[in-house]
């Protein structure tokens, strides 16, 4: 009798395993080909209507056989593709991948699924240094060193607020995911004052209009020169986090089950966060503030496939990704001849979205 | 000898919580430790499973010094199964006790077909398999331990250290993963607050109270009511004409 019931079991091994396999891989598959679509169209929308066939022609052409381009398409379409658009686009798929890995990673490390990449004081640090360089750095650099040193600034600002968190969550000895939100609101805050403080005291009506836009977020930055520091930053996240899936599933458990499980988490946590910092400052630094992403698309993804990061973190970039592309799309056209911060859109379309999940899916953080 | 630990003092915050404990356990032997709350037990298998430093004293596991063992190759010898646990996140079931296969596996290394089979097995001898795609926050207290010890179960350890593993069950669950455990012929050291259980399924028993082994032995031999009355400070009557021998206490 037992025998037979093994028996049985072992079928329904093979039963049960290969549909989830399958119908996660499928999943997988499926939002690439949406990206590729997604990119396709966001190229092809916006003041200049371009057909998506002649967009998906211009850039096979470009990257396989450069010389060949067929004499149909217009210059300047040709142009509007390859140098304005297409790094523009390209620029949202990493931020938006970028972003969402990080909101993932970072729920995993402080075992929050309300945490985002900005949790360590990494968005009102990186203010901080934006509107330091704005109010006073812009002064004296000059012409195109000057997105430069404003993304410079940033990423400083962004990492030095993080690795101050970093030190005071490791007071007295263990980070714990409580020690960690604390010191990152109490982080959030000074930053927040010193930047307030700042523009306070400033006259220049300008400076403190462009510091609220950054603050709002943009991927007008996107060029093909602009794209390689992000792009490396990225891919290398995406490689580290993915060989770290089986740590950060015993994450979700707490440090005594982990350490039982023979994984000292805080060895792990630390590195995690030093990681996510460098990320995101480089995101940061590039486009400004985009909320939501990080915080949303985790959620999402888990509702759909799962709490397990070997299947969670590839479908949360790729929704990442579209999602920005799209969120980026009605950015450059929801207003005329404007571009709208696109922070506003991926808030506007990410609560309500949020909500519907959580009403819809039943789905509750995870407590059901 | 599987599991020896000697002299040990743990410390949390200042204040001495373990004080000077010292207990053998042998291959095989289903060990209790007693003892009233807030006695030391939760922190000394704390010490064991090593989330509490000591700070001082030596542990030996099969012979090796286990403080200064790597905590993966701890894993592969000893399992937990603790107290409630809280997890904020949906985990399916299987991927819960799939978990318990992390200290065999290097850290690329992917869940393969034999391990699904363990998992898969594990959670039949605790008979949660039909739940195995359900979430593991949608369960009930006693399903979650039964679900839990299945993850201990598929570290394929030799030593089970249970801290009141039976705590929010009711008696038949407690019963249940308390003859599991036992079934499985393999060194358990299990924190208990029920005596009666205590006494039906330990060989052997470590009484606690204020930090201190007070006393240790057989359930026969140690469970008098002065003992009892010196640490739990109840009264009580040991009824020693039937087998296993049983207490009942004076509640009024």
């Amino acid at each position: 009798m037992k025998n037979l019931m093994k028996t049985k079991i072992e079928i329904q091994d093979y039963k049960n395993l290969k549909p989830v396999k399958l119908s996660n891989t499928i999943i997988v598959i499926g939002l690439f080909i949406f990206l590729m679509i997604s990119i396709i169209f966001a190229v092809a929308i916006g003041s200049v209507k371009i057909p998506a066939m002649d967009v998906y022609k211009v850039i096979i052409y470009k990257i396989f056989s450069p010389e060949s381009l067929e004499y149909n398409t217009q210059a300047t379409f040709i142009d509007i593709i390859w140098q304005i658009r297409l790094p523009r686009v390209l620029l949202g798929v990493i931020v938006g991948m970028g972003l969402a890995l990080g909101g993932v990673v970072m729920q995993a490390t402080v075992q929050n699924p309300l945490a985002d990449p900005y949790l360590l004081g990494i968005s009102s640090g990186a203010t901080f240094g934006a509107t330091f360089f704005i109010l006073i750095g812009s002064n004296i650099l000059i012409g195109s060193f000057q997105n430069l040193g404003l993304a410079f600034c940033g990423f400083i600002g962004a990492f030095m607020a993080s690795m101050l968190v970093f030190r005071l969550s490791s007071i007295g000895g263990r980070i714990t995911p409580v020690k960690l939100v604390l010191s990152g609101m109490v982080v959030n805050l000074i930053c927040s004052a010193f930047s307030s403080l700042m523009i306070y005291l400033t006259n220049d009506n300008n400076a403190v209009r462009s510091i609220t836009e950054w603050t709002m977020g943009s991927l007008t930055a996107g060029n093909w020169s602009n794209l390689w520091l992000p792009s490396i930053v990225v891919v290398f996240m995406i490689v580290f986090f993915l060989c770290q899936c089986r740590i950060m599933n015993t994450m979700l458990l707490g440090d005594e089950a982990a350490i039982t499980l023979g994984i000292d988490l805080n060895k792990y946590r630390k590195l995690y966060m030093i990681t996510i910092a460098v990320l995101t400052g480089v995101l940061v630094a590039n486009c400004g503030i985009i909320g939501f992403i990080g915080l949303v698309i985790p959620h999402i993804t888990r509702s759909l496939v799962g709490s397990n990061h070997k299947n969670n973190l590839p479908v949360a970039m790729l929704i990442g990704s579209s999602f920005l592309v799209w969120a980026d799309v009605v950015a450059r056209i929801v207003l005329k001849n404007m571009e709208m911060p696109i922070g506003i859109i991926t808030s506007a379309i990410g609560a309500p979205f949020f909500i519907y999940i959580i009403i819809k899916r039943a789905y509750s953080f995870g407590e059901r | 000898m599987k599991l020896s630990i000697e002299n040990i003092d743990v410390d949390l915050g200042n204040k001495a919580i373990v004080k000077d404990a010292c207990m053998q356990v042998h291959k095989g032997e289903f060990v209790g430790i007693i003892g009233p709350n807030g006695s030391g037990k939760s922190t000394l298998l704390k010490t064991v499973y090593r989330i509490c430093k000591p700070k001082s004293g030596m542990m030996y596991l099969d012979g090796k010094n286990l403080l200064t063992m790597p905590i993966k190759d701890m894993a592969r010898k000893l399992g937990v199964v603790s107290q409630f646990n809280h997890v904020a996140f949906d985990i399916k079931v299987e991927d819960m006790v799939l978990m318990g296969r992390s200290p065999h596996k290097k850290i690329l290394e992917q869940d393969n077909l034999y391990d699904y089979k363990i998992a898969r097995e594990m959670l039949d001898q605790v008979d949660m398999l039909h739940y195995s795609k359900r979430s593991f926050s949608t369960l009930s207290g006693g399903e979650k331990q039964r679900v839990l010890l299945a993850r201990a179960l598929a570290q394929q350890v030799d030593l089970l250290i249970l801290d009141e593993p039976t705590n929010h069950l009711d008696i038949k669950y407690q019963i249940q993963i308390l003859n599991l455990v036992k079934s499985l012929g393999i060194t358990v050291v299990v924190a208990l607050h029920d005596l009666n259980l205590a006494i039906a399924y330990c060989d052997r028993l470590y009484v606690m109270h204020n930090g201190k082994i007070v006393a240790n032995g057989k359930p026969k031999e140690v469970l008098t009511p002065e003992l009892i009355k010196q640490v739990y400070e109840v009264d009580c009557t040991i009824h020693t004409q039937q087998e296993p021998i049983y207490i009942t206490f004076k509640t009024i």
